[in-house]
């Protein structure tokens, strides 16, 4: 190392070579000796009981090694859920299907075909039920209850109410209400699901499988299996795409793991694109009724919120979109008066859970708020977000500090670069420009797993190897930990090896789970690093018989630092190998846990209510404004944004080239999402419609638009380098600003995401009505 | 049933036995192990699959092996030279910060692969046509149109 520091540098992604050449390993890549083959029968009603399962004749077909059934195999008592109250899911069921594609039963076999024909000899036997597939029906009297003991198909409720939203609304100047939708949406995963289970005589599960969290899956398959999490090891391989979709205790590998006990094989499940899209999880549809009341000098008094969830099927895992909108929507504006109540909602549909873009409605309300009171108010709309952005150490309803951030200048800074004050009205018939503002957490509570502990083991020519629990789902995770590794101790990064996401060899870690990678398992390879460099010194210290805050590191040797360019070194492959003859090698150990309040975050709740919802919940907040330029065509109702400004305040960055990559990869996210993705169920057989890429709509290249990135680089104090979270938050205001851009371009408000060419065209059809 | 086949996979020619209802994607895969190749939507929709057939891009999803026969195909695994010297597409996508996830890779390099070999110095927009049919869920596209373009200029400079 010639002592200059990585941070801040474009340093490619460490696997991107193999990736390049094609030999990277997915699941989907691997075959184990012996493997053998499994499909699913899957549910063909959103709604029904299981009367009776005859797999005798799956059973008798030659090459059948396995048969499962919830019946027969899964234990009684074992469900599926992140949290006590939402343990709903019994991942292979045996009394009830709740969506159209549930598991009922699987068979492993020698060959795909083999299984596929398996599947069709089995004969499940259903009595329908009615079912129910949105969330305004599902809540209203008489409706079919997807889960029997849950009135009003009522999941979960979640509550904040803090000061007094009723006379703050009432004493207000001006009250602004309005409500908001969106749609279902699919992660549109690359990969398909796949997982290799392999289960040995000792009572071991061996498991290759796509996860963002392996410790969570772990424990979610050691629950529901009834064996010790530490009897189940899972393997983390390259994984294609997860964006949130692979946070789970997927039901593929639960009967994976059964089917390889029964047939003493390994065995490997792997869905079709409409298995995965119609089995894995899904986005949930929102109903966000939002009021805000205003002094006539522009402060908001208070804002009362009430939101519906469509959770689907299970309240399993969905639980976490109740409480993540509220970590977002409280910490942007300032609001003394502050109510949030938010009902998560059973339906016959596929499970939602976690995706990356799972809160935009709630930044996108504030957006259109501001632009519209701002022509009621008489104040400039960029003046009036400043006067209410949340500031530094301000503390949020929810009584969460916010350490860190640059939301005021992520707006003036995007107003400025995009051009917003003088294009915004001036760009033409039906051009228009928007801005929009949003933030993330960089690690929310999620209980004794907020933290990672890293170690770092010295091998005897003076390299090491990093292990970590937490893994890589693209975003360049790995390349951050021997980034830091290398900035810390000393040595080049292609010294530096890891061990990433095995359960069997790493620490407890978060995962990608609460986007906790940077603040949280960065922050503990740091340590590690820190602690094996203090080894490393004192060692070095010994032979060159001087203590070790005399000893500095140079390239690959130790000098005494008053001696430096005189005396001798020693290189560092002697002090590993003499550590080693000591008894006692190099090695660094590094724990970091999150600065959050470990009380109740309501979460061991037995009741759908919790109003025990106050503490420090999320260790750091990222910010970011972006602004959008767009063209409406209006004989198509097409919308075509040209350019994107977006200003990310996600502390230090620590490396410009992948962080920016992040960025443009969100917004494409964002993008479809605004514009065109969404999910579609028959309402006469309860199927989901938009199972395909033909079907379920995502930008290509040729969506893609100008983008103009800048960063604040306001350090944060508890992020490694004063870096946190920064793929996220900074556009997650995107869908504001496009229906704020949609309102210059052609006077129509947008409340409801996607704005599709044909609902673009029917508000334009309205609009000239009026 | 089963046909004998001939095929030119990467400069090498190979012979196989291959069931007519085998797409040319499972051949690559299971029988050659070639696994670069990857299957995302298995019916057209993304062009994960894409490889080179006689210097075209094709759908390795959408074709039968037995259709291949006597024709040459290049998959990702064909591009590096000895030791894994990378294909200047291969370096620019490393270098650009293209690949994440890195699923969806192989088929925008093939796509790229076969725009250059025919159009040595393409725009902006038959760039973007040329990969208009892969889908990547994480990068956005821009650093992949750059690392294309930055690849055509090495390529061209070398002409």
């Amino acid at each position: 190392m010639s002592g200059e520091s990585l941070i801040g540098k474009d340093i490619p992604r460490i696997d991107s070579t193999d990736k390049a050449l094609g030999r990277a390993k997915y699941t989907t890549d691997m075959v184990l000796p012996g493997m053998l083959y499994a499909k699913v029968v899957r549910s063909p009603y959103p709604h029904a009981k299981i009367l009776s399962i005859d797999t005798s004749a799956a059973e008798r077909l030659p090459g059948v090694k396995a048969v499962v059934t919830g019946i027969k195999d899964t234990p009684r008592g074992a469900v599926f859920g992140i949290i006590p109250h939402t343990t709903d899911h019994v991942l292979l069921p045996y009394e009830k299907v709740r969506y159209v594609g549930e598991e009922v039963a699987a068979v492993a076999a020698i060959s795909e075909d083999i299984a596929e024909e398996a599947v069709d000899l089995i004969k499940v036997e259903y009595e329908q039920l009615p079912y129910v597939l949105h969330a305004e029906d599902a809540v209203k009297e008489g409706a079919p209850l997807v889960h029997d003991h849950r009135k009003g198909n009522l999941a979960a409720r979640y509550l904040v109410d803090e000061g007094n939203i009723e006379e703050a609304l009432k004493n207000s100047d001006y009250v602004w209400e309005k409500t908001f939708t969106c749609d279902v949406a699919s992660h549109g995963l690359p990969e398909p699901f796949t997982v290799i289970a392999s289960y040995e005589p000792s009572g071991k599960f061996n498991l290759w499988l796509q996860t963002q969290c392996p410790f969570q899956t772990r424990q979610g398959l050691g629950n529901t299996l009834k064996v010790a999490p530490s009897d189940i090891r899972i393997h983390s391989l390259a994984m294609g795409g997860a964006h949130g979709g692979r946070s789970d205790t997927p039901p593929g590998a639960f009967i994976a793991c059964l089917l390889s006990r029964k047939a003493g094989r390994p065995v490997q499940v792997k869905m079709t694109r409409e298995e995965v899209e119609d089995c894995m999880r899904d986005k949930a549809a929102k109903v966000w009724n939002i009021k805000v009341g205003f002094k006539k000098d522009g402060t908001i008094t208070g804002r009362d919120i009430r939101i519906f969830l469509e959770c689907g099927a299970y309240a399993s895992s969905a639980i976490v979109e109740l409480w993540v909108p509220l970590l977002i929507d409280e910490v942007l504006w300032r609001a003394p008066n502050y109510r949030y109540l938010a009902d998560l909602i059973y339906t016959n549909k596929t499970i939602s859970s976690m995706m990356r873009t799972r809160a935009h409605v709630g930044p996108m309300s504030m957006d259109v708020c501001f632009d519209q009171v701002s022509e009621v108010l008489g104040i400039d709309p960029i003046e009036l977000r400043l006067k209410n952005a949340v500031l530094p150490n301000e503390v949020v309803p929810s009584k969460s500090v916010v350490t860190s951030t640059g939301l005021s200048e992520s707006i003036v800074m995007a107003a400025d670069k995009s051009g917003l004050r003088e294009k915004k009205g001036n760009m033409g018939p039906n051009r228009g420009i928007g801005i929009g503002s949003g933030n993330m957490q960089s690690m929310f509570y999620m209980g004794f797993r907020s933290g990672s502990t890293s170690f770092i083991k010295f091998n005897d020519d003076g390299s090491c190897t990093v292990f970590t629990g937490n893994c890589d789902l693209g975003q360049g995770n790995q390349t951050m930990f021997l980034q830091i590794a290398s900035e810390e101790i000393g040595i080049e990064m292609k010294d530096i090896k890891l061990c990433y996401g095995d359960t069997e060899l790493c620490y407890q870690d978060p995962g990608n789970y609460s986007m906790s990678a940077t603040v949280v398992s960065a922050n503990a390879v740091k340590k590690a690093a820190q602690d094996a460099k203090r080894h490393l010194l004192e060692i070095a210290g010994d032979i060159l018989d001087v203590s070790a805050d005399e000893v500095e590191m140079r390239g690959k040797e130790f000098f005494v630092k008053r001696r430096i360019g005189k005396g001798r070194g020693v290189k560092i492959g002697e002090v590993c190998r003499t550590a080693f003859k000591r008894g006692k090698p190099i090695f660094g150990f590094g724990d970091y846990r999150a600065r959050i309040d470990y009380s109740d975050f309501g979460i061991d709740i037995k009741e759908p209510y919790n109003e025990k919802t106050y503490g420090q919940k999320v260790t750091a907040y990222s910010f970011g404004t972006t602004t959008v330029e767009l063209e409406v065509d209006p004989g198509t109702g097409r919308i075509k944004v040209e350019r994107i400004v977006a200003v990310n305040d996600c502390g230090t960055v620590l490396n410009p080239l992948l962080v920016k990559g992040n960025m443009q990869g969100h917004i494409n996210f964002m993008l479809g999402q605004g514009l065109m993705e969404r999910n579609v169920w028959d309402p006469k057989t309860g199927r989901k419609l938009t199972s395909t890429f033909r079907t379920y709509k995502v930008p290509t290249a040729n969506e893609t638009p100008d983008i103009d990135i800048h960063f604040l680089g306001i350090p944060d104090p508890d992020g490694p380098y004063g870096a946190k979270e920064g793929s996220l938050g900074f556009g997650c205001g995107l869908h504001g600003a496009i229906s704020n851009a949609i309102h210059d371009a052609t006077g129509v408000w947008v409340y409801d995401v996607p704005i599709t060419p044909d609902k673009m065209l029917q508000l334009l059809e309205e609009n000239r009505k009026k | 049933m089963k046909h004998d086949i001939e095929l030119k996979v990467n400069g090498d020619t190979v012979t196989l036995q291959v069931d007519s209802r085998r797409t040319l994607l499972e051949v690559l895969r299971e029988q050659l192990g070639l696994t670069g190749t990857k299957e995302m939507c298995n019916k057209g929709d993304c062009g994960g699959c894409t490889v080179t057939l006689d210097g075209n891009a094709v759908l390795s999803c959408m074709m039968l092996a037995v259709e291949a026969n006597g024709k040459e195909v290049v998959t990702i695994e064909g591009l590096a030279g000895e030791g894994y010297r990378l294909h200047p597409l291969q370096k620019a996508f490393v270098e650009r910060g293209a690949i994440q996830c890195g699923y969806c890779s192989p088929g925008f390099i093939m796509s790229a692969k076969a725009l250059l070999d025919k159009n040595p110095h393409p725009n902006g927009d038959q760039i973007r046509e040329a990969i208009s049919n892969n889908i990547c869920r994480c990068t956005g596209y821009v650093q992949i149109i750059e690392a294309i373009e930055s690849a055509a200029l090495e390529m061209g400079g070398a002409k």
